[in-house]
């Protein structure tokens, strides 16, 4: 069996972090959460993560900024944006740096589906 | 003199000289010449040997001069030096004869005293009388005619026979017939020398005046033999003296009877005669009075010029007009006037001088006493703290005091024009000329105020008064008019009356009353924008009722309150009570008053009441537009806040929405995995949950409910507004530090102007610091409570108010943010300060700003007092 793919969720927000999980092992992810940027950083995470989806706006270092800096060091992991803020500019200007997809809280498990496909 | 009549002398049988007023010897008759052994020559003087040794002989010349200035007949005895050494005397008789010359000559016979030898001869004196030229009668020694010469029958055209008759023929006038006779017959008594003057019938029946010379013939024994009488025809003379004795006996009985002193005196000085009332005034006689210049009649003081008016008058013929005093017999001097004027003939020759005196003593005494009186009133009136003008009836000015012709420095008669000369300022002229020319037309009193022109060119305000003096009959005679200055007083005046007209506008245009209330009287004074202010009649009496019917029932409470504790003692009061006007219209009006003891010692109530009622309506409108215009910042930072929102509601739903998906693939899942199931489905309701008390707390925010005054907790707000601005701290990656203060009391507010003013502190507080980079944004916000107020405080480490920020940062649209409106401050701080509260701003040491606000504590049991209208009344 091959092994299943490590997805990442990195946001503040505690509801996020306690609902996703459970929609992504149902899409068949091993899935690990983290409460901020620098917790993903300070655990390594980049190294064993297939793929990161990252919450914008956080306390501390941003989420764009945290892909910023994984691009910088050569880590890069496939990351989708997730935001409460519909900004388009932002969003646009995170696909062309990189990003896979950017999706507005709230975002249906369809659309997690096709950006996660991205992923695979 | 005559030859013949010379001749005629000669021949007489006795010595006959005649002699002039002053003494000297102008004929000698051969006989006398003989007798003295002396003879006579025209051209030489001829004296008498006078004998001088012998007593009668030194003093015979002075003797004779004097009697020759008399003008009556004497005899005198002169003792003579003879050749034969024998002394002898000759008696020597005058009589002066006045025949109309210029000179009086004096006739004289002289007889031997001792011995008469001449001859007699009947026939001789026939002879020789027929030959004088003029009349001559003899008679015997007792008075019959014995002779008539020819000029005598001539005359009197009538024979000796007729003539010898001649007291019952009237050929002497019958008015001198007795004074003839008598003369006569006292002539042939004495037997002396006799000269009268008689009218005597000439021949044409014309009565003519003669001298009638009467001299008696002695033989040896000094026996009277005949009488010899020589009519010398006197007649025009006599007319012409009678004519004068008439006038002047006319003039006389004038002079006596006019009631003023005359004296007549001569062309050379000499006083001929002083009428009546004048000797009895001096109460002397005239002769006493000829020699007036050594007497005291005329007063000491004026005696030289007395003197002198004469003396000169006499001397150069100048009337003379003087005013001297006269000592009346009582010894009272009297003030005369003393007019002397010359009377003269038809030639132009001065006759006599006639002085007249009038007796001017009380109009003297009057003018005296008039000018005693005017030098008092002049004394008094330069005296006189005033400017004193005196007109006349007819207005025009006639006097005036030193200080008048001080002040203008002009003299009386140009002050006269002061309606012209410009002295009367233009301004008052016309009241001037009116209620002065009225004054003079009705002679009432005038009193009335003008400016006049002080010599340095100074106005002046002065007060004119002016009252007439009437005389006894009730005539104006003066008008004294008063001029006093009233210039300081009039400028205090106008001074006052300026400054209570700007009180009065001032209260007027703060719509200021001033009022006072004694307590213990009820007394109340009112200033007119008092009244304006109650609306009450400013004429009619205010009282304690007064006020209070105008008062809403809780203002009554408050007002009788403060007065009762304003007559308990002093304090102060400030308060606001409610008019309910006749129209039903309310008038929100301010009092501030303060009570004490007045100057009189009564306890008193005195402030202002001010007419707020514009005021607290501007406040209500400002309210209104204070929430619209909060409501639009709130809107204006919609869009600001549309994120916020979302991002709100989009974290819990975007939670619900992954529960939900979790939630049905789960269940799709065979077996369906309940347990996940069931905890997304508890997920859903948690965020669900979530995002409702998010809504709650916008609507909060966006309604436009009146705010509720209630007490508040501080520290609550503040948490909740933190809560709101989460999603804006968390994005703006700043910390924000809460330090409450512990047990805060509650402050009195609306909680959700309250809640917007913290927010909007602390979203500016976020961009500032959010716009800094470098250095960890951090914003610390403080609660504490400090002298009954509750403050909070918001500390940040942003990019601080720039350069002239804390001055400007409450202008309204004043910001230091790109896209700000700079409305939030302003507002921040007019919903502060509707809480009785203060927001304030600096500039911190380091970094950042500090912004405050403090509001006061509420106190307990009170809420009632709070207004509806979104402002706290200040208690």
């Amino acid at each position: 069996m091959t092994k299943r793919k490590q997805i990442s969720v990195v946001d503040d927000d505690e509801s996020v972090r306690e609902a996703l999980p459970d929609l992504l092992r149902s899409f068949g992810f091993d899935v690990h959460t983290f409460d901020s940027a620098e917790a993903f950083l300070h655990a390594g995470a980049f190294a064993f993560s297939d793929g990161m989806i990252l919450d914008i706006a956080m306390p501390g270092m941003t989420g764009p900024e945290l892909f910023k800096e994984l691009t910088r060091r050569g880590n890069q992991v496939p990351t989708i944006f997730v935001t409460a803020l519909k900004d388009e500019i932002l969003r646009t200007r995170l696909m062309k740096d990189g990003a896979v997809e950017c999706l507005f809280k709230p975002f249906g498990d369809e659309e997690l589906q096709v950006a996660l496909a991205a992923i695979d | 003199m005559e030859a013949g009549l010379v001749r005629v002398l000669d021949t007489l049988p006795g010595m006959v000289f005649s002699i002039n007023p002053g003494g000297v010897i102008d004929f000698v008759n051969r006989a006398l010449a003989d007798y003295v052994g002396i003879q006579f020559q025209s051209d030489r003087d001829w004296s008498w040997p006078i004998a001088i040794e012998r007593p009668d002989g030194a003093t015979f010349h002075s003797k004779l001069r004097s009697m020759l200035q008399q003008s009556q007949p004497f005899q005198m005895e002169i003792p003579l030096s003879l050749p034969d050494g024998v002394g002898r005397s000759l008696l020597l008789r005058c009589n002066p004869m006045d025949d109309g010359a210029a000179e009086r000559r004096w006739y004289g016979i002289a007889t031997e005293s001792t011995v008469d030898s001449r001859p007699r001869d009947k026939n001789d004196f026939q002879r020789i009388v027929d030959s004088i030229p003029v009349p001559v009668a003899v008679t015997t020694p007792s008075g019959d005619v014995e002779a008539l010469n020819n000029p005598a029958l001539e005359y009197f055209g009538r024979t000796l026979e007729e003539l010898k008759d001649w007291k019952a023929t009237e050929v002497v006038h019958p008015e001198d017939l007795q004074a003839t006779i008598e003369d006569q017959l006292n002539a042939h008594l004495s037997g002396t020398f006799y000269n009268v003057e008689s009218r005597h019938l000439r021949h044409d029946g014309m009565y003519r005046w003669h001298n009638v010379l009467g001299l008696p013939l002695r033989d040896v024994n000094g026996t009277i033999l005949r009488w010899f009488h020589l009519l010398v025809d006197v007649d025009d003379r006599k007319r012409a003296e009678l004519e004068l004795a008439a006038r002047e006996r006319e003039a006389r009985v004038v002079l006596e009877s006019i009631p003023a002193g005359i004296g007549v005196i001569g062309i050379g000085g000499e006083v001929e005669a002083i009428n009546g009332p004048l000797l009895r005034y001096y109460g002397r006689t005239l002769e006493e009075l000829r020699d007036w210049c050594s007497t005291d009649v005329v007063h000491p003081d004026d005696m030289p010029r007395m003197i002198d008016a004469v003396d000169r008058a006499v001397a150069l013929g100048q009337p003379y007009d003087l005013e001297v005093r006269l000592r009346r017999a009582d010894g009272v001097h009297h003030w005369f006037q003393v007019t002397g004027s010359p009377l003269i003939d038809d030639e132009g020759k001065i006759v006599r001088w006639y002085a007249l005196h009038v007796d001017i003593d009380d109009r003297k005494r009057a003018e005296e006493a008039l000018a005693e009186r005017e030098r008092e009133s002049r004394f008094i009136v330069d005296g006189i703290a005033g400017m004193i003008a005196i007109f006349s009836p007819d207005a025009k000015l006639v006097g005036g005091n030193q200080q008048i012709i001080d002040y203008f420095q002009r003299p009386i008669d140009e002050l006269d024009n002061w309606a012209t000369n410009g002295i009367t300022h233009p301004d008052d002229l016309q009241l001037c000329i009116d209620s002065f020319m009225g004054s003079i037309a009705t002679g009432e009193p005038y009193d009335y105020e003008t400016r006049f022109l002080r010599h340095d060119g100074i106005w002046r305000w002065f007060q004119l008064r002016g009252l007439p003096l009437r005389n006894t009959d009730g005539e104006i005679i003066r008008w004294y008019g008063l001029l006093t200055d009233i210039d300081d007083r009039k400028r205090t005046e106008e001074q006052l009356r300026r400054s209570e007209a700007f009180l009065a506008d001032a209260q007027r245009l703060s719509k200021t009353g001033g009022f006072s209330l004694r307590l213990e009287t009820g007394e109340i004074v009112w200033s007119a924008e008092t009244y304006r202010i109650f609306d009450v009649d400013p004429s009619s009496p205010v009282t304690i009722q007064t006020v209070l019917s105008r008062l809403d029932p809780e203002s009554v409470l408050k007002v009788c309150n403060v007065i009762e504790t304003a007559r308990a003692g002093n304090g102060d009061f400030d308060y606001d009570i409610r008019l309910i006007m006749a129209d039903q219209s309310v008038k929100h009006v301010r009092v501030l008053a303060h009570s004490k003891k007045n100057k009189d010692g009564e306890q008193e109530l005195a402030g202002a009441v001010q007419d707020v009622t514009e005021r607290r309506e501007a406040e209500e409108a400002l309210n209104k537009v204070r929430s619209e215009l909060s409501y639009v910042t709130r809107i204006t930072s919609l869009g600001l806040l549309t994120a916020s929102i979302a991002h709100e509601v989009n974290q819990p739903l975007a939670g619900i929405v992954t529960n939900a998906s979790t939630c049905l693939r789960v269940l799709d899942t065979e077996p369906p995995n309940l347990e996940v199931a069931r905890d997304t489905a508890r997920r859903m309701i948690r965020d669900a949950n979530r995002a409702a008390d998010v809504i709650v707390r916008l609507r909060a925010l966006f309604s436009r409910k009146p705010p509720l005054i209630e007490p508040i907790d501080m520290n609550e707000v503040a948490t909740e507004v933190i809560a709101l601005a989460f999603g804006e701290i968390q994005r703006a990656r700043v910390s924000v530090v809460s330090e409450f203060g512990a047990a805060l009391p509650s402050v009195a507010g609306a909680r959700v102007q309250l809640q917007q003013v913290i927010m909007n502190l602390l979203r500016n507080a976020i961009e500032a610091t959010s716009a800094v980079e470098g250095r960890p944004g951090r914003i610390v916000i403080r609660t504490e409570a400090r002298d009954a107020e509750v403050r909070l405080i918001i500390e940040d480490t942003g990019i601080g108010f720039g350069m002239d920020g804390t001055k400007r940062i409450f202008d309204a649209f004043y910001t230091t943010k790109p896209d700000g409106m700079g409305i939030g401050l302003s507002v921040s701080r007019s919903i502060i300060e509707s809480h009785s509260g203060r927001l304030w701003a600096q500039s911190n040491a380091l970094h950042g700003a500090t912004v405050g606000f403090s509001v006061p504590i509420h106190p307990p049991g009170q809420a009632e007092t709070f207004q509806t209208d979104g402002s706290v009344a200040p208690r």
